[in-house]
């Protein structure tokens, strides 16, 4: 085990004085689970995982930590596709899964109060029938928690309209490295800067979150839900590119392209004709009063540039079927390739359809098969690259495709991650998107929170005591 | 506007490095610094006492790019909010938040110091709104935060440290905005009742959206744009709407036969020329007339709080006049200027019941005459003191930006 950390044994006396034995693992079998999370290419075992169930005992498990030196990384429910729960330096694995109730819903104030490990479904079920929801809804959202989508600032198809989670977190509380509770918000302080803001999207580095008060947003009344064909897809960029210059902002606007929709079509059999070049998914929600007006206008823009088949869900059952093929998309490609990886990338909306292109280029440059599913009203792509991770020299030309892919999206005037975060997937890409002088100012703010770089080792600011990035892989 | 700042001279650089020579000069001897925009916040926050030098945007007041139809555009600090809102609007475009006096308040000031109005509700702070800055920090160090594109998760959302800190830890030179395509019309829906707490909590379940929840109390509400003067002693309960006109008047009459199942009566609805107005009341609130010296405190408290607050501080004083974002838990509070004394016991009290409500108070502003402390404008430290002295220390470690008026 490639640990660096000393573990004496009794850190883990310690450990389980504060949680008793089943609020930790350290038997090398149960540790193998938590060696990675979903970027699965790096993997590392920890030295112990811990299950705490309150914010004291999670403050208490970071004071032993942090005054022994023994790095501490926050899970949940380990759907990081960067690799953010990554033990890079073994250590210990701080679990959230056990802290997962719904504390309060007060719909008079428009807010509810959840533990971090309340997955993000389980907040909504909570809700059903409130007239309220939880607006952000990342496409894990079966299974990532609340916390997880805090830290990671999660999106999801409806930031077009709705933001991303951090325009929908109204207060936390957390624990620092040091083992010291804050609490930012829910209150109005203008006296007090926006921490908060800044632990939003911080992929458990900073702190780690124990309480979060969230936003919740009334349910429309009414929706209008299209799927539009196009023979190309610059021709459906360049549609939805006309939709926000018009000033339409629906709630939703997604784009697959005839790689994806075939293997959704072999998969589940929704009737989709293989040559069609591009799909459109297009939701407005809203007051009824104005959706006609807005989707004859969506419409025409769309026939403006050539769509081949227009649909609309007729109720709301129809909606839920049109959604499907969406939301079905990344599992259908399980049956394209044994391995994949989905990548994420962001360009100025208007610069989509060249991006698009640009990943055309690339599978054909590095012969890899990449099919493609975007966030498109906000300019956010996820390529999906296809192959075999047995095939040595075909994960270096994954890889090397990612890279320029991500090298376009800078040059495009975007950034090399709209949702997914940096982890320790896109570290050595950071020095390509920000100058050396702006990665000094966040590698201060690390600095101010976590002094002794005890929490989130290796992720997201290069050059932390020495670690740069993480090659680590279990096994001696 | 005369400046409240201990100015020993003021310069006005052209660019960011310029700015970076300045401070960077400036720190090696001590000197404090002290960014001026358009002076609308002078009287916001600590009053410094150390003689310093002035900082001027206004030869970096310019467009740096605006892709129209990325729906972002990135400005110098020195540009007025005002033009701002006229670039934007030329392309059916705007930054939907409040932002008093816009014709002199600068970007960058506006971020630096992070105003909120009625819009807040539904459309969010300024907060949500930054998508990139370039900042001079206290050793003159220059870097950017964020980027151009709406959705970014690379890295620390830096820019959210500098909205909103009053220059305390760098100087913003450049802000990247999202904006958002103007809405087709606006209007409200307005009632006065005895008790607002009623309408507030019809409103939890209400059909409609609106953009803007507000009670309002006091000589400064006594009339409405385009109606005559009524009983200013009850409280007023407006909401606003803005969207495609279909949209709005859907919600204007839904929210009228909800509120009328309610119980209320004497609503109207105020649109065009005349929503225009309030809106523009609504947005000036907080700012100082000129000739006319006033206090404002905020107080922060959670949404169901804010109706008792409000008939709390009604009953305290007639003279007082008060805004409340009831959506959001804003109260503010405006008395006309006085004695010294006076407005320190003003404080005091509104600071005694934000205590009570467990909530904070804030002083948005005092007469010039009057210097507080940063204790005494934002109040006994939160939870993230401890923080905020460190951020200062790494980002300022000379103490010379803008010493005094926010961290302490």
């Amino acid at each position: 085990m490639a640990s660096v950390a000393t573990f004496s044994p009794d850190v883990l006396r310690d450990l389980r004085a504060v949680l008793g034995s089943d609020g930790i693992l350290s038997d090398p079998a149960d540790l193998l689970v938590y060696e990675c999370d979903g970027f699965t290419i790096q993997k590392n075992v920890p030295q112990a995982v811990v299950f705490p169930r309150t914010t004291d005992e999670v403050s208490r498990i970071m004071k032993i930590c942090s005054s022994r030196g023994v790095p501490v990384v926050p899970r949940a429910a380990g759907t990081s596709l960067a690799g953010g729960c990554l033990p890079v330096d073994g250590g210990v694995v701080l679990m959230t899964t056990r802290m997962r109730n719904v504390l309060d819903i007060n719909l008079r104030d428009r807010m509810a109060v959840v533990e971090p490990g309340v997955p993000n479904v389980q907040l909504g079920r909570a809700l059903a029938g409130s007239g309220f929801h939880f607006a952000p809804d990342p496409s894990s959202q079966g299974a990532s928690t609340i916390g997880g989508n805090v830290a990671t600032n999660a999106g999801g198809p409806h930031t077009l309209k709705y933001g991303v989670t951090g325009n929908h977190v109204l207060g936390v509380e957390a624990v620092l490295p040091d083992g010291e509770v804050v609490q930012l918000g829910p209150v109005s302080n203008p006296g007090e800067m926006d921490l908060l803001g800044v632990l939003v999207g911080s992929e458990g580095t900073l702190a780690i979150i124990t309480k979060i008060w969230v936003k919740l947003t009334p349910n429309p009344q009414a929706y209008r839900t299209l799927r539009v064909m196009f023979d190309t897809v610059d021709a459906a960029g360049e549609a939805i590119s006309d939709i926000i210059g018009e000033g339409i902002i629906p709630a939703a606007m997604e784009l697959m392209d005839q790689g994806i929709i075939r293997a959704v079509e072999q998969a589940f059999h929704f009737g989709f004709p293989l040559d069609v070049g591009a799909m459109a998914v297009i939701e407005l929600d809203g007051v009824e009063a104005d959706l006609d007006e807005q989707c004859s206008r969506i419409v025409e823009l769309c026939e403006k540039h050539g769509a081949t088949e227009i649909l609309f869900a007729a109720d709301a059952e129809e909606r839920i079927l049109l959604w499907k093929c969406r939301k079905l998309a990344v599992g259908a490609v399980g049956r394209l390739a044994p391995s994949y990886c989905i990548q994420d990338g962001v360009v100025p909306r208007t610069k989509l359809p060249r991006i698009i292109r640009k990943v055309a280029e690339l599978s054909k440059k590095y012969d890899i098969g990449i099919v493609n599913v975007a966030h498109a009203g906000d300019g956010n792509v996820h390529p999906i690259l296809l192959f075999d991770e047995r095939d040595i020299e075909q994960v270096g030309r994954v890889l090397e495709a990612g890279r320029e892919l991500l090298e376009e999206c800078i040059a495009c005037g975007g950034s090399i991650t709209a949702e997914h975060g940096i982890g320790v997937e896109k570290i050595e890409l950071m020095p390509r998107l920000f100058q050396p002088r702006d990665l000094a100012a966040m590698a201060a703010v690390r600095d101010v929170f976590n002094p002794k770089g005890i929490l989130g080792r290796g992720k997201v600011v290069p050059g932390q005591n020495g670690v740069i990035g993480a090659g680590l892989h279990a096994g001696a | 506007m005369e400046s409240v700042l201990p100015l020993s001279e003021t310069h006005s650089p052209e660019s960011t490095d310029a700015t970076a020579q300045i401070v960077r000069a400036a720190a090696g001897a001590g000197t404090p610094v002290y960014p001026v925009g358009g002076g609308t916040a002078s009287n916001y926050g600590g009053r410094p006492t150390r003689e310093g030098i002035g900082l001027s945007f206004d030869r970096q007041n310019g467009l740096v790019d605006y892709p129209t139809r990325d729906l972002t555009i990135t400005v110098e600090s020195g540009m007025t909010v005002a033009e701002l809102q006229r670039l934007t609007a030329k392309e059916g475009q705007r930054l939907p938040v409040d932002i008093p006096q816009a014709a002199v308040a600068t970007v960058g000031g506006a971020v630096a110091a992070a105003p909120a109005g009625p819009r807040r509700f539904a459309c969010g702070t300024l907060r949500d709104y930054v998508l990139g800055l370039d900042v001079v920090d206290g050793t003159g160090n220059v870097f950017s935060t964020g980027g151009r594109v709406v959705k970014n998760a690379a890295g620390y959302d830096l820019s959210r440290l500098f909205t909103g800190s009053l220059g305390s830890l760098g100087i913003i030179t450049k802000v990247t905005l999202m904006v958002k395509p103007i809405p087709e019309i606006w209007g409200f829906h307005a009632c006065r009742c005895d008790r607002p707490e009623r309408l507030l909590e019809c409103l939890a379940g209400t059909r409609s959206l609106p953009c803007a929840l507000e009670v309002l109390s006091g000589p400064a509400w006594s009339s409405l744009p385009g109606r005559p003067s009524d009983d200013s002693r009850r409280p007023l309960v407006l909401v606003g709407f803005e969207g495609p006109e279909a949209e709005v008047g859907w919600m204007l009459d839904t929210i009228e036969a909800e509120w009328a199942s309610a119980g209320a009566s004497e609503c109207v609805n105020i649109l065009g020329e005349d929503a225009d107005a309030l809106w523009t009341r609504l947005c000036e609130f907080p700012a100082p007339t000129p000739g006319e010296p006033t206090a404002v405190v905020e107080i922060g408290v959670l949404p169901n709080q804010v109706a008792e607050l409000v008939e709390t501080l009604r009953r305290s004083s007639e003279s007082h006049s008060i805004q409340a974002h009831a959506g959001n838990g804003v109260v503010r509070v405006r008395r006309p200027g006085g004695a010294e004394s006076e407005i320190r016991q003003f404080i005091a009290a509104a600071r005694r019941l934000a205590a009570e409500a467990r909530g904070r108070a804030t002083v948005l502003s005092v007469p010039p005459e009057i210097a507080l402390s940063a204790e005494e404008a934002f109040g006994p430290v939160g939870s993230g003191f401890a923080l905020m002295r460190r951020l200062k220390e790494r980002f300022d470690p000379k103490d010379i930006l803008n010493p005094g008026r926010m961290v302490y």
